[in-house]
C-alpha cells in the first residue's frame, strides 16, 4: 500500500499533505504557479518529500491516491476563459437566462453592494452573444408531450450556431427532467450533424425542476468543459511523466473525489470546490475524535468561510451561486463573509468604527508587512496587541512592523475616535471578532440547530488567533485546531473518499404508495451501481443514503428528510414532520396538513484508500517550557504570556491559558479562562 | 443616556442586524406561503421605545413600516385598556391605523426589560384573502371600504404569552383562507418571540440602557448620513406628476398625484397638494401608506447609504398632503389594493423627484427615473381534473418589468422593484402548480423607453388553461394600461405600456406557436374586473419597460446595435426611436445613421410648437444643451411627440389624452427635456 497525496492549488500557495503508509502525516507548501499548474504541484510535492527522504518519482509512482483541489475552474469563470457556447431551448422561452426570475440582477453582489442600485446589473449570459436558439417542442408539468420535437428547425439551429463558430452546445428544453425524450433526440441529431461537437443535455447535468438554474448549470458545464479537458489533460501528463500510476482524483464541490475524466466531462461539479477541502478535512478529524456536530471556521486574509457538519455529515446545498451565476449543483455549503486579517478597520463619518468588508488582501497587505499598505487591518491589530509575534510569522520569512502598524491605528481610528491606541486595536479585534460570531450563529439557527451543541475548528492562518474569543461569544466549549490547520484543505482532499449525488424529480402526493417510493429508489440505486462499474470501482463497497424533498402541499419551502431503505410511506411522512419541527420548531407542523414528495436524491461514498491516522500516545510528559514571554493585552493592560512552540507540544501536554502557541504558519491564541490539550493526533483541544 | 463607546455600539449595531435576520428566517420558515417564500412578501423590524423602526428585514420595507405605525397606535390606545404587558402581541390589518390595505398584516410586541418597556418587535406578512366581496386582495367595484374586507385595528391577539383563541377566530372568520392565515398569524408571533429573546439575551449582557442606547444611535447615525448627503446637494424644488388609471363603473378614470419636493439644508419636504380627489374604493392612499411610501422611495435610492433604518429616513422627511385626496384619503374611502395603486403614483413622483434632485446635485449615479411601473397583475381561480382548487396571484408581470434609465447606465432588463431578493417564480414552478401552459415567457422588445441610457425592457408572456377544462375565475387589478406610468428624464421616453388581452380560441390543439402578432381579435378585458379562459384561449400579459434617460439620438450606435443583437430592439426601432441605420449583418452605418440623425434634429426643429400654457408644463430646463454646450435660455421650443412614433408598446397610449413633450434645443435639435402631460381637465380634479 502506497502514500495517499493530496494538494490543494489555491491563489498563492499551492499546499502539499502526504499520509504515509504508516498512516502518518507530512505536509509543505510551495508557491502555485498560475501558468502551468503542474509546476507548483511538483514543487510542493518535492518539498514534503524533502521533509520525507524521499523521491518524488518513487512517491508518485507508489502513491496509492493522488487527490488534486484547484480553483482553475473558477478562474476560468472570473477571467472569463471559456468556450464559445451555443445554447438550444425550448422556442418562446429564449430568454429565461437573461430573465434570470428578476433575482439575478442583485444576487451574488457584495454585501456592501446588495442596497447599491448603481451596482445592479445582471451578469452576462455564458453563450456568445446572440447564441440562442428556440426549437418549437414541448412537454407539459406531467412529463407528456405537447408538441414534438422541430427536427427540422433544431438542425436549423445548430448549422446557425456553428456559423458563429460555437464549439460546445447546450439543450435545455421544459420539463426535461420529467421527460428527457425530446433533449436525447436532440443529441442524437447534432451529433450526427456535428460529430465531436461538445454536447450538454439539462437532463443530463441537472435534472431538477426550474428552468432557469437548470439551463445556467447546464450552460456552465458546456462553457467550461473544452478549456478543463486541457487543463486536467495537462496535469496528467505531468504527473504521469514523473511516474503516477493511479489516476489522478479532483475534489468536487459535493466534498468528494472523482476521477480527473469525469470533471473533464462534467466540470461544473467542481467549480465550488475551493473552500469545501477544509470542511472535508474537518469531516475526517471530527470522526477520528467522535465529534457529531461540528462548526468549521477559516479566516483567511479577506474572508471568513463556514461549514457546517451535522450528524457526522457535511451540510448541503442543491445550489450555489458562483461569480454571480445560480447553479444547481450538490455543493457542500460555505457561507463566507468579508471578515478576514486584512479587513480594514476605518472610521465613517459620525464616529463610527467599521471593521471590513474592505481588505487589504495579501498586497500590498496589512500595514505590519511594510509592503505600502497604510489602512490598518485586524492583523495590524493582533500584532499591537501582541497577539502576532513580530518575528513569528510566515515561518519568520517575513518580520512584521509593530510600529508602523501602531502608527496607522493611531493615525486612522484612535485619533479620530478619542480613544488610546490598545484600546482601538482591541476594538478593531472586538468587532472582527462580534461579527464572525454573528454569521456563526445566524448559519447554525437558520438549520433549526443551537451553536452551544457544536464543537467548533478553526483553521486558516487568522483562525487560530481569533477562534478562542468568537467560541466564547458563541457558547460552544470546545475548540479545535487542526495539526493540519496550515493545509486543512490538503488534508481533506488527501483523506477524501469518492462521492456521487444523484436527483431525480418524481413529483408524489399523499397518499403515497409505499411501492413507487421503493421503486423510485431502486431505479436510482442501480444506475448510481452502473456508474461505480462505469469508474472501475468497487460497487460492493459503497454506502448509500437516500433523501427526499418533500414540502406541505400549500407551501413552497421544501425539507430534505432522510429515507431508510425500510421506511414505508406512513413512516416517511413521520420523518418528514420531524425534520420539519426540527428545522421550525414543536408545533410548527400542522397536523393532518397534506404533504408532497419533489424530489429524490442518493449520495453514494466510496472510500478512496484505508489508511486510518496514526494516534500518537498521549502520556502526560514533562511540563513544556515556553520559548518566551511577552506583553499580551487582552484587555486595556497587559499581560505577561507564555509564547509556546507548536513543535516543542507533545501529546498528552496540557497548559492553562492565558499563552500563545507558535507554529511556522499560525498562532493560536488562548485566553485566561481556557485550557489547551494537545491530543494523540497533535490537534490542540482548546477547552472555552 | 448611557455614553456609548465605538465599539460596544458597532458590536450591538451588527447584533441587532443580525437578530432580525433570524426573526426572518422564523417568519419566512414558518410561513412557508407562495408569496412569502417566492415573492418575499413579508418583513419583520426591531422598534425603539417610540416605535421608530431601527432596524427591519431584508426584503419588502412596508411591512416594517406599518409596524412602526401599528406600535404607535397601540402605545397610545391600547395602554390603559386592554393595557401593554411582557409577552403581550398586538395584531392588525387596519389601513387607517398601519397597513397599506387590508391583506397585509402585522402582529407587533413590546419588549421589556423587567418593568421597563425599551423597544417593539414586529412581522408583517401579505396573506392571499382579507375578505371583501371578490376572492383575493381586490374587491372589486368596491364604493367603500364597507364593500371590502372590513379592517381590524389593533387587537391583543397574545395575552402574557398565550394565543387569544377567540380574537384569532373572530381574524379567521373574515378570510376565504383561513388555513393559511392562521399559519402566518404563527409565523408572526413565532418571529417576534425569537427577536425577544435574542435582544433579552443583549440586554441581560449588556443592561437595557446599553442596548436602548444603540437603537437610538443607529437611528442617529443614519439620519446624520442622509442629511450629510443632502447638504452636498443644491437647494431647491423638483416637481412630478404621476398618474394612476382606474376602471370603476364602466369607465378609465385619470388620477393625478402630484409632488413637488423641496429640499432645504438638510430636510426634505414633500407636498402633494393638488392631488386627484380621492376615488369610492379600491385604490386609495392612507395617511400611514403615503408617509410609508415616501420612506420606502427615499430608503430605495439612498439604500447605499441608509439600507435598513427607516426611522433615520423618515426623521428627515416631512410629508404634507391634502386630507381626502386620493393620496390621503379620508374614511370610509376604500383601500384594499393599497401595496400596489395609489402608492405606486406616490412611489413613482418620490423617486422622480429625489432623483432630479441628485442629478442637479452631481451625483447622477445615484439616481434611476423609476424603479419598475404601475403592475399588471390578477388573481386567478380554478379546479382541476380531481376537483381540487387552485388559486393564485399571476406577478410575473409586475415584477418583470424594466426598471427605468439610471443616471450614468441602461435600466435593468426585466428587473424591476427596489428590493434586491424580488424575485419570479420558474414557468416550471408556476406549470407545476397551477393548470397553466406558457406559450413564451420573453423580454419585451421594443418595450424599453428610449434615450442616451436607455430604460430596461419588459416582460411579455402568454398563457393557456392546461390540463383542465377552464380557468373558472381571472379577476384583473392592474394599472397602467391606459395612462404611463413612469416619467421620461432629460429627452428620454416614457416606459411602455402594461398589457392585457385575451385571444378566445387561438391556440390550436398541440401547438404552441407564440407568434400572436397576426392575431387582431384580441379582447382588451377590463383592467379591474373578471373573465373567464376556456381551453384554447390564450391570455397575453406584457409588463412594461422602463423610462429612459437623455436624448435617444445621443445614444452610441453600437449601443444600439447591441441591443438588437439581444434582441431587445427591432432593426425598425433602431431606425424609428434612435436614427441607427443597421446592415444586414447587424453592424452600425455609420455614414447613414450620421445622416439620419441629422434629418431627425431638421425635423424636430421644423416641428409645430405646444401651446404656451403647455409648453410651461416641460418644467425645469437645465441651463446649456448637453448636445451642443449653448445656452438654452430662450432657446428651447417644446413639441409634441407622436405616440404612434415610439411603436406598438406605447400603441395604447394613442386616443388616451396623454401627450409626450419634449423641450428641443434650438440651436441643435437635440431633446433637452421631456415630460408625460396630461390636460388637468382630463383628470380628476383636486379636492
Amino acid at each position: 500500500m502506497g502514500s495517499v497525496v493530496g494538494i490543494d492549488v489555491g491563489g498563492t500557495f499551492t499546499d502539499c499533505v502526504i499520509v504515509d503508509d504508516e498512516g502518518r502525516v507530512w505536509m509543505d507548501k510551495a508557491f502555485t504557479t498560475p501558468s502551468n499548474l503542474a509546476e507548483g504541484i511538483v514543487a510542493a510535492l518535492a518539498n514534503v518529500c524533502d521533509r520525507l527522504g524521499a523521491d518524488v518519482d518513487a512517491v508518485l509512482s507508489e502513491a496509492s491516491v493522488f487527490a488534486l483541489g484547484t480553483t482553475s475552474l473558477i478562474n476560468r469563470v472570473v477571467s472569463r476563459r471559456g468556450a464559445r457556447v451555443g445554447f438550444i431551448t425550448t422556442q418562446g422561452h429564449e430568454d429565461a437566462v437573461r430573465i434570470g426570475r428578476v433575482l439575478s440582477r442583485s444576487e451574488g453582489l457584495p454585501e456592501q453592494l446588495h442596497y447599491d442600485v448603481a451596482a445592479w446589473n445582471k451578469p452576462a449570459p455564458l453563450f456568445v452573444e446572440g447564441g440562442v436558439r428556440g426549437v418549437s417542442e414541448r412537454v407539459d408539468s406531467s412529463g407528456a408531450v405537447v408538441t414534438p420535437l422541430d427536427e427540422e428547425r433544431l438542425l436549423q439551429a445548430v448549422d446557425e450556431l456553428l456559423g458563429m463558430g460555437v464549439d460546445s452546445i447546450a439543450v435545455m428544453f421544459l420539463w426535461s427532467f420529467l421527460n428527457p425524450q425530446h433533449e436525447q433526440r436532440a443529441r442524437e441529431l447534432i451529433g450526427q450533424a456535428a460529430p465531436g461537437l461538445p454536447m450538454n443535455l439539462s437532463s443530463d447535468i441537472a435534472p431538477t425542476l426550474g428552468e432557469f438554474e437548470r439551463a445556467n448549470t447546464t450552460l456552465m458545464n458546456a462553457y467550461l468543459a473544452p478549456g478543463a479537458e486541457r487543463d486536467f489533460a495537462e496535469i496528467d501528463a505531468r504527473l504521469r511523466g514523473r511516474g503516477l500510476r493511479q489516476p489522478l482524483l479532483l475534489m468536487q464541490s459535493n466534498g468528494g473525489l472523482a476521477a480527473s475524466e469525469e470533471l473533464r466531462r462534467r466540470p461544473v461539479t467542481g467549480l465550488a470546490a475551493g473552500p469545501v477541502g477544509g470542511v472535508v478535512g474537518v469531516q475526517r478529524l471530527a470522526a477520528a475524535l467522535g465529534v457529531q456536530n461540528a462548526i468549521c471556521t477559516d479566516m483567511g486574509g479577506t474572508s471568513f468561510d463556514v461549514g457546517l457538519i451535522v450528524d457526522g455529515q457535511p451540510r448541503f446545498s442543491g445550489e450555489s451561486v458562483v461569480e454571480r451565476h445560480r447553479l444547481r449543483v450538490p455543493t457542500v455549503e460555505v457561507t463566507s463573509i468579508g471578515a478576514g486579517g486584512g479587513s480594514i478597520a476605518a472610521v465613517a463619518g459620525f464616529g463610527e468604527l467599521h471593521v471590513g468588508p474592505h481588505s487589504a488582501g495579501s498586497t500590498p497587505g496589512p500595514v505590519c508587512y511594510g509592503a505600502g499598505g497604510t489602512e490598518p487591518t485586524v492583523t495590524d491589530a493582533n500584532v499591537v496587541l501582541g497577539r502576532i509575534g513580530p518575528d513569528s510569522f510566515w515561518s519568520g520569512r517575513r518580520t512584521l512592523d509593530r510600529e508602523a502598524a501602531l502608527a496607522a491605528i493611531v493615525e486612522r481610528v484612535a485619533r479620530p475616535l478619542g480613544m488610546d491606541p490598545v484600546r482601538a486595536a482591541l476594538g478593531i479585534v472586538d468587532i472582527v471578532d462580534a461579527r464572525m460570531a454573528d454569521l456563526l450563529r445566524t448559519m447554525t439557527i437558520s438549520t433549526g440547530y443551537d451553536p452551544r451543541e457544536f464543537v467548533l475548528f478553526a483553521y486558516g492562518g487568522a483562525g487560530p488567533v481569533h477562534v478562542g474569543a468568537y467560541a466564547r461569544q458563541l457558547g460552544v466549549s470546545k475548540v479545535y485546531v487542526p495539526f493540519y490547520a496550515p493545509v486543512q484543505s490538503a488534508f481533506g482532499i488527501a483523506t477524501g473518499e469518492f462521492r456521487r449525488h444523484q436527483t431525480r424529480a418524481a413529483p408524489m402526493r399523499e397518499p403515497y404508495r409505499t411501492e413507487a417510493i421503493r421503486e423510485t429508489c431502486a431505479v436510482m440505486e442501480e444506475s448510481m451501481w452502473a456508474d461505480w462499474e462505469a469508474a472501475a470501482l468497487d460497487a460492493n463497497a459503497a454506502a448509500y443514503q437516500r433523501f427526499v424533498d418533500m414540502r406541505f402541499r400549500h407551501q413552497v419551502h421544501e425539507i430534505r428528510v432522510p429515507l431508510a431503505p425500510d421506511d414505508t410511506a406512513e413512516t416517511l411522512v413521520e420523518r418528514f414532520f420531524a425534520s420539519y419541527e426540527q428545522a421550525f420548531g414543536r408545533g410548527s407542523a400542522v397536523a393532518g396538513s397534506p404533504t408532497e414528495i419533489v424530489t429524490f436524491h442518493l449520495v453514494s461514498t466510496l472510500p478512496a484508500a484505508a489508511h486510518t491516522l496514526t494516534r500518537g500516545s498521549q502520556a502526560a510528559g514533562s511540563a513544556p517550557a515556553p520559548t518566551t514571554t511577552r506583553d499580551v493585552y487582552f484587555d486595556e493592560q497587559p499581560t505577561a504570556t507564555p509564547v509556546f512552540a507548536l513543535a516543542d507540544l507533545a501529546p498528552g501536554a496540557r497548559l492553562d491559558g492565558p499563552l500563545i502557541v507558535e507554529s511556522p504558519n499560525t498562532t493560536v491564541v488562548v485566553h485566561a479562562g481556557q485550557a489547551v490539550e494537545v491530543d494523540g493526533y497533535s490537534n490542540l483541544g482548546i477547552t472555552v | 443616556m448611557t455614553s456609548l463607546d465605538p465599539v460596544t455600539f458597532e458590536i450591538l449595531r451588527h447584533r441587532l442586524v443580525t437578530i432580525v435576520n433570524e426573526g426572518a428566517i422564523s417568519l419566512r420558515n414558518v410561513s412557508g406561503s407562495p408569496t412569502v417564500a417566492l415573492s418575499n412578501d413579508c418583513n419583520v423590524a426591531l422598534l425603539n421605545d417610540r416605535g421608530e423602526a431601527v432596524v427591519v428585514g431584508p426584503t419588502i420595507v412596508t411591512h416594517a413600516l406599518a409596524c412602526s405605525y401599528a406600535c404607535n397606535y397601540v402605545d397610545e390606545h391600547c395602554t390603559m385598556n386592554p393595557g401593554i404587558n411582557p409577552g403581550d402581541m398586538f395584531f392588525t390589518n387596519d389601513p387607517y391605523v398601519a397597513t397599506p390595505h387590508q391583506t397585509c398584516t402585522v402582529v407587533v410586541a413590546p419588549m421589556f426589560a423587567g418593568d421597563r418597556r425599551i423597544g417593539w418587535t414586529g412581522a408583517g406578512i401579505h396573506v392571499a384573502d382579507a375578505g371583501g366581496s371578490t376572492p383575493g386582495q381586490v374587491s372589486l367595484g368596491a364604493q367603500s371600504v364597507w364593500d371590502e374586507g372590513l379592517p381590524m385595528p389593533p387587537v391583543r391577539m397574545v395575552e402574557g404569552g398565550v394565543l387569544r383563541s377567540d380574537i384569532e377566530a373572530d381574524w379567521l372568520r373574515r378570510s376565504r383562507t383561513a388555513a393559511q392565515n392562521a399559519i402566518d398569524l404563527r409565523a408572526k408571533i413565532a418571529a417576534n418571540t425569537v427577536m425577544q429573546q435574542r435582544v433579552s439575551e443583549l440586554v441581560e449582557r449588556y443592561g437595557p440602557d446599553t442596548v436602548a442606547a444603540t437603537m437610538g444611535r443607529v437611528i442617529d447615525s443614519v439620519e446624520a448620513r442622509l442629511r450629510g448627503i443632502l447638504r452636498e446637494v443644491p437647494d431647491g424644488s423638483w416637481s412630478e406628476e404621476t398618474y394612476l388609471d382606474y376602471y370603476d363603473r364602466g369607465g378609465v378614470e385619470i388620477y393625478a398625484c402630484r409632488l413637488t419636493l423641496t429640499k432645504q439644508g438638510d430636510s426634505l419636504v414633500f407636498d402633494f397638494s393638488g392631488s386627484s380627489r380621492q376615488a369610492p374604493g379600491v385604490i386609495n392612499v392612507t395617511r400611514p401608506a403615503l408617509e410609508g411610501y415616501v420612506v420606502r422611495a427615499v430608503m430605495a435610492t439612498f439604500g447605499y447609504a441608509v439600507s435598513l433604518c427607516p426611522a433615520g429616513v423618515a426623521r428627515v422627511c416631512e410629508v404634507r398632503a391634502e386630507r381626502g385626496s386620493f393620496v390621503d384619503c379620508d374614511w370610509p374611502a376604500g383601500v384594499c389594493k393599497g401595496t400596489t395603486s395609489g402608492t405606486y403614483a406616490v412611489f413613482h413622483a418620490v423617486t422622480s423627484c429625489i432623483s432630479r434632485m441628485l442629478a442637479d446635485g452631481g451625483m447622477p449615479d445615484r439616481a434611476i427615473t423609476t424603479w419598475r411601473s404601475h403592475m399588471p397583475l390578477f388573481d386567478f381561480a380554478a379546479f382541476d381534473a380531481q376537483g381540487n382548487r387552485f388559486a393564485g396571484v399571476f406577478t410575473d408581470c409586475g415584477l418583470g418589468q424594466g426598471s427605468g434609465a439610471r443616471g450614468a447606465q441602461d435600466g435593468i432588463d426585466t428587473g424591476s422593484g427596489s428590493e434586491p431578493e424580488v424575485t419570479v417564480p420558474n414557468v416550471e414552478t408556476n406549470e407545476l402548480r397551477y393548470p397553466w401552459l406558457y406559450l413564451f415567457r420573453r423580454q419585451g422588445r421594443d418595450s424599453a423607453g428610449a434615450g442616451l441610457r436607455r430604460g430596461g425592457v419588459g416582460i411579455e408572456v402568454g398563457l393557456t388553461p392546461h390540463g383542465v377544462d377552464e380557468i373558472g375565475s381571472l379577476v384583473f387589478h392592474s394599472h397602467g394600461l391606459d395612462c404611463p406610468s413612469c416619467p421620461p428624464f432629460d429627452g428620454g421616453y416614457p416606459g411602455s405600456a402594461n398589457v392585457l388581452q385575451v385571444f378566445r380560441q387561438a391556440r390550436a390543439a398541440g401547438s404552441i406557436d407564440p407568434d400572436l402578432g397576426s392575431a387582431t381579435d384580441a379582447e382588451v378585458p377590463p383592467s379591474f374586473g373578471r373573465t373567464a379562459l376556456r381551453d384554447g384561449d390564450v391570455l397575453f400579459c406584457s409588463g412594461a419597460g422602463g423610462s429612459g434617460w437623455g436624448d435617444p439620438l445621443e445614444r452610441a450606435s453600437q449601443a444600439v446595435a447591441a441591443d438588437v443583437a439581444s434582441s431587445l430592439l427591432s432593426v425598425e426601432a433602431a431606425g424609428q426611436l434612435y436614427g441607427v441605420d443597421l446592415d444586414s449583418g447587424g453592424s452600425v452605418d455609420e455614414a447613414l445613421t450620421e445622416e439620419r440623425r441629422a434629418a431627425m434634429r431638421r425635423q424636430r426643429l421644423e416641428a409645430a410648437e405646444v401651446e404656451p400654457e403647455v409648453a410651461q408644463a416641460i418644467g425645469a430646463l437645465p441651463a446649456v444643451c448637453g448636445s451642443c454646450g449653448d445656452s438654452l435660455a430662450g432657446r428651447v421650443k417644446v413639441i409634441e411627440v407622436d405616440w404612434a412614433d415610439l411603436g406598438a408598446p406605447y400603441a395604447p397610449f394613442t386616443g388616451t389624452g396623454f401627450r409626450l413633450l419634449a423641450g428641443v434645443c434650438r440651436t441643435c435639435g437635440a431633446y433637452v427635456a421631456s415630460r408625460n402631460y396630461l390636460p388637468p381637465e382630463l383628470a380628476v380634479p383636486p379636492v
